[in-house]
């Protein structure tokens, strides 16, 4: 436990307390599966498209149905698909982040488990989506900037050449 | 001098909105309501509670006609049994259904029957009696586990950027 205290001191603070704060609130969400999730609406959207290309039967949760599946796999691509792309880029922290989205997409596996009553899958989807918050947490610690100083250091220097010029 | 009267709040419009306010629950109810008569359908499993005397049980529909209430679907449905209604889990039941489809972007759908009306068409010895939940004691302190969870995060990513326990080089 000594050895884990302070290991995260240098990172950037900003970058520390977003981690936090999103964390808190997509907690809150996920420990409440069956309420309301901000990414929701992007579940919508997804629907609204993809709807006029796959043929989703109505209502969505049926026990039997493929295209619900191909729904939820949407659902649960869509982080995947941006965790590479920003660490393609580099956005390490960007990509940390995500994981708070692949929790979303694991609430959704429970939101789908629990509406066709299969429990044990429901329970495993719900442990892993809080699992996946935490893991995202300390991603985002881990991959915040080593300085504060680091991350503005353009901003910083083009204020100090700024003051220069002012200055007599 | 005249003055101009509001002529757009004719009667007939009046009785015209009324009557779109009358319908309009109709329709809606014509769109989300499920009604589906005989269908038979198995207790997967159930629990007792005592706080509010509801039981949750756990069905799979086996025959049905409708459309929504389908074969092979599963829903939970809660409701209040009487203490000699004789529901076991693993009997196959029949009753007549009705519910409504609670979202219509997740297709939620929550349906209920009469208790009272419910004929028990399997009943073996291998079905077994409802038992009380083992959770119910924990519910009331749901909302202070919730907190308490993500309080403790907090903790442990205060106690790892904390300068106090940092390394200095």
């Amino acid at each position: 436990m000594d050895r884990l205290a302070g290991r995260f001191s240098n990172r950037n603070r900003l970058q520390v307390w977003f981690a936090l704060i999103v964390f808190t609130i997509c907690a809150w969400w996920t420990l409440n599966p069956l309420k309301f999730h901000l990414l929701d609406g992007m579940s919508v959207t997804i629907a609204i498209f993809t709807g006029a290309i796959i043929d989703f039967r109505f209502p969505f949760n049926s026990a039997a149905g493929v295209s619900e599946i191909v729904f939820l796999m949407l659902i649960v691509s869509l982080p995947a698909v941006l965790y590479i792309y920003f660490n393609k880029v580099g956005a390490r922290y960007m990509a940390s982040a995500t994981f708070f989205w692949f929790a979303y997409a694991a609430q959704n596996c429970f939101r789908f488990f629990h509406a066709t009553i299969y429990r044990i899958p429901a329970l495993i989807m719900f442990i892993l989506s809080l699992l996946l918050l935490v893991v995202g947490l300390l991603k985002c610690l881990q991959n915040s900037e080593i300085d504060v100083l680091e991350g503005f250091k353009d901003e910083i220097e083009e204020a100090d050449t700024d003051d220069l010029e002012i200055s007599p | 001098m005249k003055t101009t009267s509001a002529k757009f709040i004719s009667p007939s419009l009046v009785t015209l909105f009324i009557l779109v306010f009358m319908l309009l629950p109709v329709d809606l109810w014509a769109i989300l309501g499920v009604e589906a008569t005989a269908v038979t359908f198995k207790i997967l499993d159930a629990t007792k509670y005592h706080a509010p005397g509801m039981t949750s049980l756990d069905i799979e529909v086996i025959n049905s006609d409708d459309y929504v209430v389908s074969p092979g679907r599963r829903f939970n449905v809660e409701l209040v049994l009487s203490p000699d209604s004789g529901i076991k889990i693993g009997q196959t039941l029949q009753a007549d259904f009705t519910g409504m489809i609670d979202d219509l972007g997740s297709g939620r759908i929550s349906v209920s029957f009469d208790p009272n009306t419910v004929l028990i068409i399997d009943d073996n010895p291998a079905c077994v009696e409802i038992p009380w939940s083992i959770w119910e004691p924990v519910f009331d302190y749901l909302p202070v586990l919730k907190i308490a969870f993500i309080l403790f995060w907090w903790l442990v990513v205060i106690q790892l950027v904390s300068k106090k326990g940092a390394v200095t080089s």
